[in-house]
């Protein structure tokens, strides 16, 4: 489903122990990926994930051999930061629905950005790399979280609105602000380069 | 003559922003998870081990104690359909053996209502500082009864 699917747990268990810390090892950066790709807070994200590894302990019987695991896994950590947000953080819906002067509703703003693929010294392609965590990190929650949903979860627009309690309209609304306000960021950050108008 | 495809059913434009996004953020390696992740797992699964099985989850109590738990549901949700199988006039009945029995404490409480102004202004105070002195003595007991019947682990 996701681009970074890890393998299975490359390294043959010694005992249920070393088994299951073998498992998480292999796992880890996944579940907390996705986890603070959708909270944009890595304590939050820290207890999320050692939620999943605990409820992933209690099936562990199940998960050891399955290939789904990861899939497994990434569902949990979804559900999970999800429930975080709107158990926390319930005002998030109203204040989305408040006008902000850079993402408002008409054209697009005028983005210039770069091809992504484009080769760059390591140095500057791990800065960028930065400047675009950074960016999607600060983008509000209602604009995040969909964006997180459809560009690394894969989810579609149907199912994002779902998830969130919201309508498709909105979903596809917030995805574009979001984006357009990711592209602003990033070339008031100087990552884009080239000239584009949506 | 080659026909011309129908505007309708072709797909539709990709959207550059779209694309652009896309390829940036799937372009992002998956941030690192702390060190110390698989450590506090581990330190919170042998934590859990040690505690009480009534202290866990239903699913890890043992057989016994969930099997005395269905019944005891059970039996308490036949008494109570039991209780209210006669109709109203048999909870009616309850009620006013009820209330009967506490007629002496609502005696006592109206002629402490009564009692209360006449009593002097020191002796109120008095009153009032032990109510809450034995309020707070009452709440210490139950927490230290607490901790010591249930200790944290």
């Amino acid at each position: 489903m996701n681009h970074n699917e890890p393998a299975a747990p490359p390294v043959p268990p010694v005992n249920a122990e070393e088994e299951f810390t073998a498992f998480m090892r292999a796992y880890q950066d996944t579940v907390f990926a996705t986890a603070v790709r959708l909270t944009a807070n890595r304590a939050q994200a820290e207890d999320i994930a050692q939620e999943v590894f605990l409820r992933a302990h209690a099936r562990f019987a199940q998960l050891r051999a399955s290939p789904t695991a990861g899939g497994w896994l990434k569902t949990v950590a979804t559900n999970l930061a999800l429930n975080h947000l709107s158990r926390y953080r319930r005002r998030w819906r109203f204040f989305s629905e408040l006008r902000r002067a850079d993402t408002g509703e008409g054209p697009g703003p005028e983005v210039e950005f770069a091809a992504p693929d484009e080769p760059r010294a390591p140095v500057e392609a791990a800065e960028r790399r930065g400047q675009v965590e950074r960016a999607l990190a600060a983008l509000p929650d209602h604009q995040r979280v969909p964006l997180v949903l459809f560009h690394f979860e894969d989810l579609p627009y149907e199912e994002i609105a779902t998830r969130l309690g919201v309508s498709l309209a909105k979903v596809k609304t917030d995805l574009f602000r979001g984006r357009a306000a990711l592209a602003t960021a990033l070339r008031g950050a100087g990552t884009v380069h080239d000239s584009f108008s949506p | 003559m080659t026909p011309r495809p129908d505007p309708d059913r072709l797909p539709p434009e990709p959207d550059p922003l779209a694309a652009w996004t896309h390829a940036t953020l799937r372009s992002l390696p998956p941030p690192a998870a702390p060190a110390a992740l698989a450590g506090r797992v581990l330190a919170e699964l042998a934590r859990r081990e040690t505690l009480p099985w009534w202290r866990r989850e239903v699913a890890c109590w043992p057989r016994s104690a969930r099997l005395g738990f269905v019944l005891a549901a059970g039996a308490g949700g036949v008494l109570s359909a039991a209780t209210f199988h006669g109709g109203t006039e048999r909870l009616a009945a309850a009620l006013a053996r009820l209330t009967d029995a506490l007629a002496p404490l609502a005696t006592l409480g109206q002629t402490v209502l009564r009692a209360v102004p006449e009593l002097p202004a020191a002796w109120l105070q008095g009153l009032g500082f032990a109510f809450c002195t034995s309020l707070a003595a009452l709440l210490a007991l139950v927490l230290t009864l607490a901790r010591l019947l249930a200790p944290r682990a």
